[in-house]
């Protein structure tokens, strides 16, 4: 690492981006309000000159630190106490699904071979590592990558790519999948371990000891960002709902690329804070609520917009989801007594690391916590580990709680197997039955 | 005199090629297929036969290709219209180095070594997307026939997106663009703009080397090739009669395996 | 000497008084079920049809996930005591969780996770704590073993694997005149025979059918198995000799070469587990997978190696365009062909196997 590079990345982080950021943000327009929604959140500015800065410091952090390529679920805590620049592959690949170059982008590595039936975040990335195409500009190349197969196997086959296409050493975390209670301790420990050994190999890595004050300061700012988000993801639960699970899929990105930094519990801070009073002054995201909604699985990214309209002149409003419920759902019960034991519990226990009885539970808690009248169960074409076993849920969802819900055929980034009519056909049927029960039909009409 | 034919049985056309006995092109025919494949194949040879100025002669030897290689009376042997293609087009044009084909049934890249030997290829998923039958079913709802979707993509002003090759997709997005009042010229160029993307994937899997042909029935839409030259960056030579190039790949390896 | 059905052949071992699991993809330690005299029969392309599953999973699952499922569903591993998943990727991983936890299973589910990725002594610490985990549950599903009956059981395991790596020489060699239907029936018998019995057959066809090797152009296969079953016969038409294989059911699933020792029975499974060729399930390293691949074209004097890619099958799909590029930048040519399981061959598949073996230098 040299020092210039080092410089030139603190001139930019401390002086140069926020004053092009405060310049932007002088010339931003406002948009006419729009009658379908409520006043749009203030923090969005917020949000988007937070995540304009990650993007734009990305470029500067190359050579300046060790950058680190790390999977959603990798505990990165451990990688900040080092003082890695963390890039987060899927965080990217949702940006260019929203931004609709998810085609684009994955053809680079569809014609490398790698087939149009695997994982769009996979072949977006793939794509981008050998391309360099990109929304952001440019991301700066790993130096070291981390990925743990708590959230899916599909990460340990797309970082064992990515160490072959740069020809950098990954590091492992291998979570075993959890059936019930009985192994969890064996696996917890096969964990931590891992962990232990991390520490060791990135000590190696960094050319630096491992500091501990540090890490545990990273691990209680994580934690405040866990409880933080959690807050958040609470205030749904008011009618009206002050904002929508579209909403949150935009305003989950500091708690999972950020998480562990000062800057990401500033954030939630604030837009906690603005949610509360828009609670308390029963200010509704979508002022026609009528039904609320549980989301499953990640968004439909290059959707999101016309889907929160559709929803909306529906009164169908998202109000929760147990794709942003995952960064609230284990990290803030972190014991820093036991640091390496709380990170291993933490990252080997999320919900997506165990069995279909764990997540029927799950979703039944969120939908009598939140009082949802129905569920969208977004099938991922791309995410096996989170669309497989839908299908019965969704029965089981109908018999209890009694809730109807519909599955939505789609994926995150690849627009190329989104039938919008379809969709939208799907949805209004979902919609009208939804009506129907409100005044009195029987509870079998939703499940279309 | 000795004759070689090459038959090439298609999902949609039979083609057939016939040689003389010092390689010279003596003369060719295009059928539709009939369900029978056999029947679909002894017609083509028949008319080529005929064309050729021997109507009813043998042919010393047969190399049947295609879809229904297997199905070709009198035939010799079968040999893929891969390896049939590509010959074919090296003979069409001097070294040639890529060989893009658009069937009904299937679309190919083929990366061409010296004397037309086949060094890597790639074809499309068993789906129809990025064939002729995908373009065939596209033509039928834009109602321009398969000859005048071309035409009417060669027309279009404004770019629309369709982002779909997949034909059932494909086909509601369609017609949910001219529900919202897109031309049909438009849209007929966002077809083509698809299904270029589509077979840009199949030629960066082998590469993208000039000189390049592209044959098939896919070639003769000029809108098709346009958008692929520009997706790609590269220019394709048309061989006069691209339909035919796997047909003559076949009687040039009859002709070889004979004199072999 | 036709091996029975997995049917009948389940059936026949309860009658003789053993338990019977049915064990769904991909790896497992046979040996734990041997000692306990449960005799696992495999479920990796039963034909099921995929009908029966479609009302449970999405089109876009594989077809080994869609036929388990269909073949749970349709009663079809009704003679089993109990049911064993291995964790191999995602959707088996989730299958291992629907049959139960949402479709109401009642018989013994058990599960056993093997470390990815890592093969460190973490990892092999993990397995053997895994190893103890599964024999507990076994212990609770089927009884304790007998005094020295996992010794025996490691013991039938070493000469199964001894006959696997004698008949597979053979074939690599040349010195085996069977067809590749013939070979694959011997070996796949190995997913479900006992092992005495498996052994015993082993040896029986290598010795009937040595001698030369009919002449053809010799390739190696990778995959998952060999799918679809009109490929095998095919193959034979068409002058192809799969003279070596690693297809995670047949060639990559027994050690090749030697076995490790290491005094106790049950450290000696959890290294021998270890030992087995690098997959894609497991995580393996794609150098390692190349290496193996290269081995093993090297071995059998093979012009090629052909990939049958299980369309859907996100382990194998991810790892195929590095050794496939691997292998040609080493002078192998090679074939992709996307499969699906089913009867006879798609025209078009045979079409890209007919195009390789025309271009073969």
């Amino acid at each position: 690492m040299s020092a210039l590079a080092r410089l030139r990345y603190r001139l930019v982080k401390d002086a140069l981006l926020p004053a092009a950021l405060a310049l932007k943000r002088g010339g931003k327009k406002s948009r006419p309000p729009d009658p379908l929604f409520g006043p749009p959140l203030k923090s969005t500015s917020d949000l988007r000159r937070i995540m304009a800065r990650h993007y734009a410091l990305a470029s500067h952090a190359k050579g300046a630190m060790p950058v680190a390529w790390v999977t959603s679920g990798a505990p990165v805590e451990l990688l900040r106490a080092f003082g890695f620049y963390t890039v987060y592959p899927e965080n990217h690949s949702a940006l260019c699904g929203a931004r609709k170059l998810g085609p684009e982008i994955s053809a680079e590595a569809e014609a490398r071979g790698y087939s149009q039936d695997l994982c769009s975040y996979a072949r977006v990335d793939l794509g981008h590592a050998f391309s360099g195409k990109t929304p952001v500009g440019s991301l700066p190349a790993p130096d070291l990558l981390f990925c743990a197969n708590n959230i899916c196997q599909t990460v340990l086959y797309w970082f064992k790519a990515l160490s072959r296409e740069y020809g950098i050493p990954l590091v492992l975390l291998d979570t075993p999948y959890l059936h019930g209670g009985r192994d969890e301790a064996s696996a917890f420990a096969y964990v931590e371990d891992q962990l232990r050994r991390a520490v060791t190999d990135l000590e190696r890595f960094a050319r630096k000891d491992f500091d501990e004050a540090r890490f545990l300061q990273v691990l209680e700012s994580s934690r405040r960002a866990a409880r933080l988000w959690g807050g958040v993801l609470e205030t749904l639960r008011r009618r009206p709902a002050p904002m929508t699970i579209f909403d949150a899929f935009v305003h989950l990105m500091p708690i999972v690329s950020l998480r562990g930094l000062p800057v990401c519990e500033r954030y939630y801070e604030g837009l906690l804070a603005e949610l509360r009073d828009r609670a308390e002054r029963g200010v509704a995201a979508v002022p026609g609520e009528r039904h609320r909604l549980l989301w499953d699985n990640i968004a439909i990214w290059f959707a999101l917009g016309p889907l929160a309209r559709l929803f909306a002149e529906h009164g169908a409003v998202p109000v929760v989801a147990t794709y942003t419920h995952a960064w609230a759902e284990t990290a803030h019960q972190m014991d820093l007594q036991n640091p390496f034991a709380a990170l291993a519990r933490t990252y080997g226990g999320i919900f997506l690391n165990r069995d279909l009885a764990h997540r029927r539970a799950f979703l039944e808690a969120l939908s009598r916590e939140y009082a949802v009248d129905g569920a969208v169960l977004h099938s991922a074409r791309s995410c096996k580990p989170y669309s497989i076993g839908q299908y019965d849920l969704k029965q089981s969802l109908r018999e209890t709680p009694g809730i109807p819900s519909v599955v939505l055929e789609a994926d995150m980034t690849d627009h190329r197997v989104w039938s919008e009519a379809q969709a939208r056909t799907r949805l209004e049927a979902f919609f009208e039955a939804l009506e129907g029960r409100g005044i009195g039909g029987s509870s079998d009409q939703g499940s279309a | 005199m000795d004759l070689y034919a090459g038959v090439d049985v298609g999902s949609l056309t039979a083609k057939a090629v016939i040689l003389g006995e010092d390689g010279a092109w003596a003369g060719e025919s295009l059928v539709r297929t009939s369900p029978d494949f056999a029947e679909s194949a002894r017609r083509a040879l028949g008319e080529a036969l005929s064309a050729a100025g021997f109507p009813g002669a043998e042919p010393r030897v047969t190399v049947g290709t295609g879809y229904g290689r297997a199905s070709v009376p009198g035939a010799t042997r079968s040999v893929t219209e891969i390896t049939c293609h590509a010959r074919g087009a090296a003979a069409l044009v001097e070294g040639a180095a890529l060989v893009v084909d658009v069937g009904g049934q299937d679309s190919k890249a083929i990366r061409v070594g010296p004397g037309g030997r086949v060094e890597d290829f790639a074809m499309n998923d068993k789906c129809a997307a990025g064939t002729g039958r995908f373009l065939s079913a596209m033509a039928e709802t834009l109602h321009t026939g398969i000859e005048g979707l071309g035409p009417a993509g060669l027309r279009s002003r404004r770019e629309v997106v369709l982002s779909s090759t997949c034909t059932v997709f494909a086909e509601s997005e369609v017609i949910s663009l001219l529900a919202k009042g897109e031309p049909a010229d438009d849209v007929a160029h966002a077809v083509h703009l698809a299904m270029a993307r589509r077979l840009a994937g199949l030629v960066r899997l082998v590469g993208a080397h000039a000189p390049a042909v592209f044959t098939g029935g896919g070639a003769l839409n000029a809108d098709l090739v346009r958008c692929l030259e520009s997706v790609l960056g590269l220019r394709f030579t048309l061989p006069e009669k691209p339909q035919l190039a796997g047909a003559l790949g076949a009687a040039l390896i009859a002709r070889e395996s004979a004199l072999r | 000497m036709t091996p029975p059905s997995r049917r009948a052949y389940a059936l026949e071992q309860k009658a003789r008084g053993r338990k019977v699991a049915a064990v769904f993809p991909a790896r497992y330690p046979a040996e734990l079920l041997w000692a306990r005299d449960v005799c696992p029969v495999e479920v990796w392309d039963p034909p099921a049809g995929t009908q029966a599953a479609q009302a449970h999973l999405q089109a876009n699952v594989c077809s080994v996930v869609h036929r388990a499922l269909s073949l749970w569903l349709s009663g079809g591993t009704g003679a089993a005591d109990f049911l064993l998943f291995s964790h191999a990727c995602d959707s088996l991983q989730n299958l291992s969780t629907l049959v139960p936890d949402l479709l109401g299973e009642g018989r013994p589910c058990l599960f056993f996770y093997p470390p990815k990725g890592r093969r460190d002594d973490l990892a092999e610490g993990y397995l053997e704590r895994q190893l103890e985990a599964l024999s507990e549950r076994l212990d609770e599903a089927a009884g304790r073993p007998r005094e020295g009956a996992l010794e025996r059981a490691v013991a039938w395991g070493e000469a199964r694997t001894r006959a696997l790596n004698d008949l597979y020489d053979a074939r690599a060699g040349g010195r085996l005149a069977a067809s590749n239907g013939e070979f694959y029936a011997a070996v796949r018998a190995c997913e479900y025979l006992w092992p005495e019995e498996a052994v015993l057959r082993l040896d029986a066809f290598r010795t009937e059918r040595s001698g030369p090797s009919a002449s053809g152009i010799p390739l190696v296969f990778s995959g998952v198995l060999p799918q679809p079953a009109g490929l095998l016969p095919r193959l034979d038409d068409l002058g192809v000799r799969i003279a070596e294989d690693d297809f995670i059911a047949c060639g990559r699933r027994f050690v090749r070469g030697s076995l490790p020792h290491s005094g106790e029975p049950l450290p000696t499974v959890a290294r021998r587990f270890l030992a087995l060729p690098p997959c894609s399930t497991a995580g393996s390293p794609v150098p390692d997978r190349l290496d193996f691949l290269t081995r093993l074209a090297g071995r059998s004097s093979a012009r090629g190696v052909v990939f049958l890619a299980l369309k859907f099958c996100e382990p194998e799909l991810f790892d195929v365009p590095t050794l496939a590029e691997g292998l040609r930048s080493r002078g192998i040519p090679c074939l992709v062909l996307e499969v699906e399981m089913g009867g006879d061959v798609p025209a078009q598949t045979l079409t890209r196997l007919e195009a390789f073996l025309e271009s073969l230098p």
